[in-house]
C-alpha cells in the first residue's frame, strides 16, 4: 500500500514549485550542516600536534656547570627512585636478597622487614638510581617492583670541586656553591655555566693538598690557584673533601661541609710582611737597602716580640722579609704607623670578605682597638683573621704591578680586566724581588722550582686557643707564591692547619707548606702553558761567553 | 534539471568533505608521526646527556692517571725534561755528549 506525502508530490505544478522549494530547502540545510561539519573538522587543531619535548624535561632542564676548557662539572639527568609493593610479592626475602646483589649497600635484612610487610602497598627501597641501574634491576624480573622517575642533578667528578659546585636539594633549587649563586642563572637553562676552574689544575690541588695532609698529619687544608691578571680562580681546594652527589646526605655541622678557603678565616701570620713592607716602601718611609737592628729583645708597650731564628745585628728591609723577621716587620711597621697600614691593608682587600661569587664569605676579624701592639701583630700577620680567598686576593696584587685583583669563579674572556691602582708599580717590582729571594737565600728553599722561578713567602702562625692566648704545640702553616717571578702570571696558596710532621723535619711552613706548593707548581705549571727557563749550564773549561754565541745562533 | 544540479552539488559538497576529512586524517597522522620523532629526539637527547655524564665519570682524572701510573709507567715530566725550539739542538748536542761521557766511562 501506498503511502501518499502531499508535500512531496509532484503532481500539480503549484505544489510541484512548493516541494522542489522546500527540497532545495532541506537539501540546502543538509549541505550547510555537511559543510560547517567539515569546516570545524578543517579548523580545529590537532591534540597529536603538542611537543612531547617539554614533558621530557629537556627543553627546560637546569644548566649544566662547566670548566674553562668546557669539561663537564655538573649535569641534569633522569634518574628513578625504585619502590616495591609487598602485597603484589609472593616472597619479600627473595625480592631483597636479588635486589641486595645490584646495591650492596642496602641494609638486607631491614629490606626483608619492609618488603614482608603485607600491610603495606608503597615502600621505598632506594632513590638516585642510574638508567643503567634500572635496567639491571628491571632485568631481574622481579615482581611488585615500580620505578619513579625523578630530577636528578649529577656531579661526574665526584669530589673534585665539590666545595665550589655546592649542591642542589629535592627540589631542583642550589642550595650552596656556586648551584646556589648562579641558581637564577642554571635554573633558566640554555649555555652551561662556564667557571674559570681548570679540572686538571683542579685535579692536582686537590690529591696533592690530600697528599700532603696525609704525610704531615695535619687537621685540615686550604689551597687556591689565580691568574694574576684576571683574578680567575683556576682551583680551589678544602681538605677534607666532600662529594656533592652526596651532600644533602651529610650532616650540616660535618668538616667537610666547610669551604675553608671562604668560610673559615685564619692567622696567616708571616705571609702578611710583604703587604706591610709594600704599604712602607710606597708611603716612602723605608727604602729597600735600609737597614734595621734586629736582634732584640724587642719590645713595644711591654710585650716581647721576637724572632724564631735570633739574628745577630742589623739587616735590611728584603732580608727581613726572606729571612723572615718579626722584630724588623714591627720595627717598620711602628714607623709606618697605623693609620697608614689600615689604610693600604684596607686598600688591598683585607679588611672585607672576598668578593669571590660563593656566598657565605667570612668577613675578617681585625683587632678590636687600634693599639701599639697590635699594630706590630699585624704587620706580621698575627691578631688579623682572614679568609685564605681575601688574602690571596690582597697578595696577587704584587704580581699586577701594584693593581687590585677581583677574584672571580667565572671565565669570561670579553670581560674587561683592571683593578685599582693600591702600589706603585715599583714597589710591587722590589717586593716581588724580595719575595723571589725569600726562596732563592731565604725561608722557602724548598719552593725553587727549577725552570719556574718561583717567589713567595712562608707563615708559620701559633694557632689561636678558643680559650684565649695561642698554642704551643699547633699552628697554621702556610706558603704564598707566584710564578714566574720576572712575568708574574700565577698566585698559590698553600695553608695546612696543624701540621704536626716527624720531629727531624719540623712542623713549620719551611717543611710543610712549601714543598708541597712546589711540588704543586712543578704539575701545574706545563699544563697552565708556562714554559720553563734556564740559565744555559756552565761546562768545566767553556767559557761562558762560548755559550752565550752559541745561544745567539739558534 | 535542477534535480541533476542537486545531485551534482551533493556529489562535490560530499567530495569536498570527504577531502577535508581524508586532508585532516593525513595531518593528524603526520602530526603523531612528527611527535614520535620529537619523542625518540628527546630520549636521545636524554641519553646523550647521560653518556656524556658517563664519558665524564668514566675519563676523570684520578682514573686515568691511575691508568698512566700504573698501567703506562708514566709520571709527571719534570721541568729539565722540557726543551725550548730555540734550545732543541744545544739540548740533543749535550744529551749526546752525557751519553757519550756515560759510554766511555
Amino acid at each position: 500500500m501506498a503511502v501518499e506525502i502531499p508535500w512531496l508530490s509532484v503532481d500539480g505544478a503549484e505544489d510541484g514549485s512548493m516541494n522542489t522549494r522546500l527540497v532545495s530547502m532541506g537539501l540546502l540545510l543538509v549541505f550547510s550542516v555537511l559543510a560547517i561539519c567539515g569546516g570545524r573538522l578543517a579548523l580545529e587543531p590537532s591534540s597529536a600536534s603538542v611537543s612531547v619535548r617539554s614533558e621530557t624535561g629537556i627543553v627546560n632542564r637546569r644548566a649544566d656547570i662547566v670548566d674553562r676548557n668546557g669539561r663537564l662539572l655538573a649535569t641534569s639527568v633522569t634518574l628513578y627512585s625504585l619502590r616495591g609493593n609487598p602485597q603484589d610479592m609472593m616472597n619479600g626475602a627473595l625480592v631483597a636478597d636479588e635486589l641486595v646483589t645490584i646495591f650492596p649497600e642496602l641494609d638486607r635484612d631491614a629490606l626483608v622487614r619492609r618488603l614482608s610487610d603485607k600491610s603495606k602497598r608503597d615502600v621505598s627501597i632506594k632513590a638516585g638510581l642510574t638508567p643503567r641501574q634500572r635496567q639491571q634491576v628491571f632485568e631481574l624480573g622481579l615482581e611488585g617492583i615500580m620505578f619513579e622517575e625523578e630530577f636528578g642533578r649529577a656531579y661526574p667528578n665526584k669530589e673534585l670541586a665539590g666545595h665550589v659546585l655546592g649542591f642542589v636539594g629535592n627540589e631542583g633549587n642550589g642550595l650552596d656553591g656556586v648551584e646556589y649563586k648562579f641558581n637564577d642563572r642554571l635554573l633558566a637553562g640554555g649555555a652551561p655555566l662556564v667557571l674559570s676552574l681548570d679540572a686538571n689544575v683542579q685535579y692536582v690541588l686537590e690529591t696533592d693538598l690530600a697528599a700532603a695532609v696525609g704525610d704531615y698529619n695535619a687537621q685540615a687544608g686550604a689551597g687556591v690557584v689565580m691568574a694574576t691578571d684576571t683574578g680567575e680562580v683556576l682551583a680551589m681546594a678544602s681538605w677534607p673533601p666532600i662529594d656533592p652527589n652526596q651532600y644533602s646526605d651529610i650532616a650540616a655541622a660535618d668538616p667537610r661541609k666547610l669551604n675553608r678557603v671562604v668560610r673559615a678565616v685564619y692567622e696567616l701570620g708571616s705571609v702578611f710582611k710583604p703587604l706591610t713592607i709594600a704599604a712602607a716602601l710606597d708611603a716612602s718611609i723605608i727604602r729597600p737597602d735600609d737597614v734595621f737592628d734586629v736582634s732584640g729583645p724587642y719590645r713595644v708597650n711591654g710585650t716581647l716580640i721576637s724572632d724564631t731564628h735570633a739574628f745577630s745585628g742589623a739587616i735590611t728591609v728584603s732580608e727581613i722579609v726572606s729571612a723572615s723577621s718579626n722584630i724588623g716587620t714591627a720595627k717598620i711597621a711602628s714607623q709606618l704607623g697605623r693609620a697608614a697600614l689600615d689604610q693600604s691593608f684596607s686598600a688591598y682587600g683585607l679588611f672585607s670578605p672576598s668578593a669571590i661569587e660563593l656566598g657565605g664569605s667570612e668577613a675578617p676579624v681585625l683587632p678590636k682597638t687600634p693599639s701599639q701592639i697590635s699594630t706590630a701583630t699585624m704587620s706580621y700577620g698575627h691578631g688579623i683573621s682572614v679568609t685564605p680567598m681575601a688574602f690571596l686576593g690582597a697578595y696577587a696584587a704584587l704580581a699586577n704591578a701594584g693593581e687590585s685583583v677581583t677574584p672571580t669563579l667565572l671565565h669570561e674572556p670579553e670581560r674587561e680586566v683592571g683593578g685599582d691602582r693600591v702600589m706603585s708599580s715599583r714597589t710591587a717590582e722590589l717586593v716581588m724581588s724580595m719575595l723571589r729571594k725569600t726562596v732563592t737565600n731565604g725561608t722557602a728553599t724548598l719552593a725553587d722550582v727549577p725552570g719556574y722561578l718561583v717567589a713567595g713567602k712562608t707563615g708559620t702562625a701559633e694557632k689561636p686557643l678558643p680559650t684565649g692566648g695561642y698554642s704551643e704545640t699547633e699552628n697554621i702553616s702556610s706558603f704564598a707564591a707566584i710564578f714566574p717571578s720576572d712575568r708574574p702570571q700565577y698566585a698559590v696558596l698553600i695553608l695546612l692547619d696543624s701540621p704536626n710532621a716527624h720531629l727531624e723535619t719540623g712542623r713549620s711552613a719551611a717543611a710543610t707548606a712549601v714543598p708541597t706548593t712546589a711540588k704543586i707548581i712543578s704539575r701545574i705549571a706545563p699544563m697552565l702553558g708556562v714554559q720553563p727557563r734556564f740559565e744555559p749550564r756552565l761546562q768545566a773549561g767553556v767559557p761562558a761567553s762560548v755559550i752565550s754565541s752559541e745561544r745567539s745562533e739558534l | 534539471m535542477s534535480r541533476v544540479s542537486f545531485i551534482f552539488a551533493f556529489t562535490v559538497v560530499a567530495l569536498l568533505i570527504f577531502s577535508l576529512y581524508r586532508a585532516k586524517y593525513n595531518a593528524r597522522e603526520t602530526a603523531e608521526a612528527f611527535a614520535s620523532i620529537e619523542a625518540d629526539i628527546a630520549r636521545e637527547e636524554r641519553r646523550h646527556l647521560e653518556l656524556l655524564a658517563e664519558f665524564s665519570h668514566l675519563s676523570r682524572q684520578e682514573k686515568i692517571e691511575e691508568y698512566a701510573r700504573a698501567e703506562l709507567g708514566m709520571v709527571p715530566a719534570r721541568p729539565d725534561q722540557f726543551v725550548r725550539l730555540d734550545q732543541f739542538q744545544s739540548a740533543v748536542t749535550r744529551l749526546a755528549m752525557d751519553r757519550g761521557v756515560e759510554d766511555g766511562g
